[in-house]
Order: structure tokens, then C-alpha cells, then sequence
């Protein structure tokens, strides 16, 4: 059994968003006020898989889910998820509504394996809490989803009715990466120069946002609260979690509110998708930085489907990662945080 | 400047890079696995220039490429996690060279995995990041009547 985490899916000339926008606000949108600021990083080689094209749930269904067995999938909205960035901010409020319905309408209704992402504008926290609390209650709506780039690092306080709605409603709160580079550089030092180093930059940003979280105290005031992490890599979670407990020991008192060490906090709030997984030249290297954050709970497998770094669960894990890990990543930690069925066992026997 | 084959300090393969390079410009330095088993896999002026046909032998699956020198076949899987390599694009790469310098080369011959990326040499199947990343490839001929013969 196989939860994808991670599954794009495109408003198309097939399937488009307008129709969703509320009528007083497609003419704003015609007229290219929902525009944000990009980055100006493009894979020179596409941004897709070269394989195939997938525009509509059926392609979705067909070249995913059925062939590779993937039991439900978490869909990340273009446009959507970076809602958060258009520069109009009522105009992003309709789009996050329209993106929402739009999946419900398209992909939701059409296949139960499908789980929806409530695309939110963290640019208006009360609209966002309340399009939290519109469309959040549906059976499939399974995460609160915006991009990586934010105008403030994640633990700010403006963000705080964000974080109580989705406690409320029981939803973890995602971040997807992709926009970082759009309001200022990837990196606080500077701007890369290529795609390949703007690519290997988006860590920084997770580092960034769970370690303002952390000490902003989000997690005392919000106990509830639970952060998804997609696609910003892995490896470098434990050094940051050592980093933090060891300041914490000359720190704390710079930092009262925070009753556990760091890692406590990130351990417990925090999950991670595996995809684009790290692949060491050594695959023990692999296995132990899982140990070092305890993925046996903290991380879940996503392929990207139908981005150009796609993994396949077939093949993506070393084969001396051990099968009851590998079923905790592929399935398990997922079901856990999203709240989706246990694990079912079949044991078949042929009777003749 | 020169440098060691092998870095001192870490012991990796420095030259794994430049290898696939070099072996690219002459492929006959390629040691060839014996293989004796010819197989019509279709017409010659069935593929264009620039085009490609993939083939299923029993359970391998190959792509013929049509290059601008001539037919050549490599393995439909990927090394990496197993995409059908042959499906990918064909186009050139830039050779390693100084920093900044941008050198084209290998025009339409290097095939990226229409998964990751990934570049092979489609004439000596060397992954164009590290020669001791291989993919197979078989001899094409053809016959007088104009048939293409991949042999495995």
C-alpha cells in the first residue's frame, strides 16, 4: 500500500479555473491582476516528465495511480499552492477559493484515491483561516497547502489564525517548494546563477521555516498543530535538530516558552516526503540519516508525479532499507498524519 | 594542470567524467561484449535521420537511433530507476571545459531519461556525469536487401 504525497495536477484549457472564480473577480484575473513575481529559474530541459502528459484525473488515474498501486494520492494545485505571492491580495483570495473548488469539482469528485490541499493565501491570515473553515471539512480536503516563499518565516505570530484554523478543522499545515527566489534571493547571501544551484538552494528555506517555528513557540501555542514538509530534502534536518538542542542548553532563557528541547518539538509536529530522495554513493549513508530523525514516523514517500524528479516507489529506496521502514515511509506515516485507514494485510491462499 | 586519477584525500575517480568524454570521441576504444545472435528489427528507410524506432527482442526492450553517422542501439531502461531511457529527448550537451566556458558538443547524439534528466552517450551508452555509468549497446547493421540487423 502506497501513499503518494506529492502529486501535481494543472487548470488546463481542458479543466479550467475560471469557471470557479466568483464572476465578479475574472475580469481582475483577465486582466492579469492574479500575476505574482517569479524567479526567473527554469529547467532548461522542462519542468515535466518527457514521457508522457497527463491533463485531466482519467491521465492522472491511468499513468499513476493504476500502474504503480498507489492507493491515495495528495494533490499540490497549479496554479494554487502559490497563491500566496499574486500580488493583488483580493484577487489571490478568490484564486485560492477558486483552486479549491476546482479540485473538488475536478479531481476530488472523480476518484476517492484522490486527496485534495486546501490552497490558502498566507498574505491575508484571516481570509486564509476562513477558507480554512469553508472547504476544510470535506471528507478528501486532507492538508492546508501554501509555497515555501513567504513574506515572513512561518513562525511569525501574523500567521497564528492560520494555524489555529487548521488545528480546528484537524488539518496539518503543508508547505511546497518551487517559488523560493520570487521576493527576494534563495539564498540570504545572494542570488544563484543556474537552475541547478537555485534547484539545490531550496533547502535552506525549510531549514529557515521549521527553525522559526520552533522558536517562535508555534508548537506550544498551537499543540495541535502538525507541518508537512514537501520535497525540501531530508539529510539536513538532523544537524539542524542537534544545532538547536545544543543552544538551547546556553539559550533557553532567550526563548522561555519553549518547554522541551527543539528536537522534541520537530519530531513530533513535523513530517517529511522523501521525494527527490538523497542518494549517497554509499545507500548506508541513506538509511542512517533516516535513523538520525526517526523516519520509521516522521517521513512519507511522494514521487513529484509528473515533475522531472520524479521517484517510483519500485525503485526509489536501496534494497538494505528494511521492508518494515520501508512500509512505515510508503504508507503508514501518512496514513497517520492525514488520518486515513490503517494498514490492511492480505494473506492470500490458493485452495485447489 | 594535471591532477592524480585518484583524488588523494578521497580516493574518488576523478577522471570518471572526463572518461565518458573522451571514450565519446573514440568508441572503438570500448572494449565490445561478444554477441553473435542477429535480428531483423525492421527497414533502414523506415527511420529518418534524427529518428528512432524501439524494438522488443524477447524480453529486451532496445532503441535504434538514426544519427547523423549512421544506426546505433542502446537499452531501453535506465539505470537509474528503470524509465524507458529511449523515450527521452536527443539533443547535445557542453563538454567539461574551464569555468565559464560553455562548449557544445555531442550534437544529437546524447539521450536524456525522460525521467530525471539523466545524459547517455547514445554511441558508447556512457553516462555523460561518470563513465562507470553504462547503459548496453548493440551493433546495427544492415543487409543488401536494406534490412536493420541489431545483434544481441
Amino acid at each position: 500500500m502506497i501513499i503518494d504525497c506529492d502529486i501535481h495536477v494543472y487548470a488546463n484549457a481542458e479543466l479550467p479555473m475560471a469557471p470557479f472564480l466568483p464572476a465578479r473577480i475574472r475580469q481582475a484575473v483577465a486582466q492579469n491582476q492574479g500575476s505574482a513575481p517569479g524567479h526567473g529559474y527554469a529547467n532548461p530541459f522542462g519542468v515535466d516528465r518527457r514521457d508522457l502528459s497527463a491533463s485531466t484525473p482519467a491521465d492522472v488515474v491511468r499513468l499513476h495511480l493504476d500502474p504503480l498501486g498507489i492507493t491515495y494520492g495528495v494533490l499540490q494545485p497549479q496554479p494554487g499552492y502559490a497563491v500566496s505571492l499574486t500580488h493583488a491580495i483580493d484577487v489571490a483570495n478568490a484564486m485560492a477559493q477558486a483552486a479549491n473548488d476546482w479540485q473538488i469539482a475536478n479531481y476530488l469528485a472523480a476518484d476517492p484515491r484522490f486527496l485534495g490541499s486546501v490552497c490558502i493565501n498566507m498574505a491575508d491570515p484571516r481570509a486564509a483561516a476562513a477558507e480554512i473553515r469553508r472547504v476544510g471539512g470535506h471528507p478528501q480536503m486532507v492538508q492546508v497547502l501554501t509555497c515555501g516563499e513567504s513574506v515572513h518565516l512561518f513562525g511569525h505570530r501574523a500567521y497564528d489564525p492560520i494555524y489555529e484554523a487548521c488545528c480546528e478543522s484537524g488539518l496539518p499545515f503543508a508547505v511546497h517548494p518551487g517559488t523560493e527566489g520570487s521576493l527576494r534571493s534563495s539564498t540570504p547571501v545572494g542570488r544563484p546563477t543556474s537552475y541547478f544551484e537555485w534547484h539545490n538552494s531550496l533547502p535552506i528555506t525549510y531549514q529557515a521555516h521549521v527553525g522559526s517555528l520552533v522558536a517562535e513557540g508555534t508548537f506550544e501555542k498551537f499543540p495541535g498543530l502538525r507541518v508537512m514538509l514537501v520535497e525540501g530534502g531530508v539529510s539536513w534536518l538532523a544537524p539542524l535538530l542537534w544545532r538547536m538542542d545544543k543552544n538551547f542548553k546556553a539559550l533557553r532563557s532567550t526563548v522561555p516558552w519553549l518547554k522541551e528541547a527543539p528536537s522534541e518539538y520537530v519530531l513530533r509536529h513535523c513530517r517529511l516526503t522523501t521525494q527527490p530522495i538523497e542518494e549517497p554513493g554509499d545507500p548506508r549513508h541513506l538509511l542512517a540519516s533516516y535513523e538520525m530523525i526517526q523516519a520509521e514516523r516522521t517521513l512519507c514517500f511522494s514521487t513529484d508525479f509528473p515533475h522531472w524528479d520524479f521517484d517510483t516507489p519500485a525503485r526509489a529506496f536501496p534494497s538494505i532499507l528494511p521492508q518494515s521502514l520501508k512500509n512505515r515511509i510508503l504508507y503508514d506515516n501518512a496514513a497517520e498524519l492525514y488520518g486515513l485507514p490503517a494498514r490492511v494485510e492480505t494473506v492470500g491462499e490458493v485452495m485447489s | 594542470m594535471s591532477s592524480p586519477d585518484k583524488c588523494p584525500t578521497t580516493g574518488c575517480d576523478r577522471k570518471a567524467l572526463e572518461r565518458a568524454f573522451d571514450i565519446a570521441e573514440n568508441p572503438g576504444s570500448l572494449a565490445k561484449p561478444v554477441r553473435t545472435r542477429e535480428v531483423v528489427v525492421g527497414r533502414a528507410d523506415e527511420i529518418p535521420v534524427g529518428g528512432r524506432k524501439i524494438v522488443q527482442i524477447d524480453r529486451l526492450s532496445i532503441g535504434v537511433f538514426h544519427l547523423a553517422e549512421g544506426f546505433h542501439a542502446i537499452r531501453n531502461d535506465c539505470p537509474h530507476q528503470g524509465a524507458e531511457l529511449c523515450k527521452g529527448s536527443v539533443h547535445a550537451t557542453h563538454r567539461p571545459g574551464p569555468a565559464g566556458e560553455f562548449t557544445p558538443g555531442l550534437e544529437g547524439r546524447v539521450l536524456r531519461c525522460p525521467w530525471h534528466g539523466w545524459e547517455f552517450d547514445i554511441v558508447t551508452g556512457k553516462g555523460l556525469y561518470d563513465a562507470r555509468s553504462r547503459v548496453s549497446v548493440y551493433e546495427v547493421k544492415t543487409n543488401e536487401a536494406g534490412e536493420l540487423i541489431v545483434v544481441v
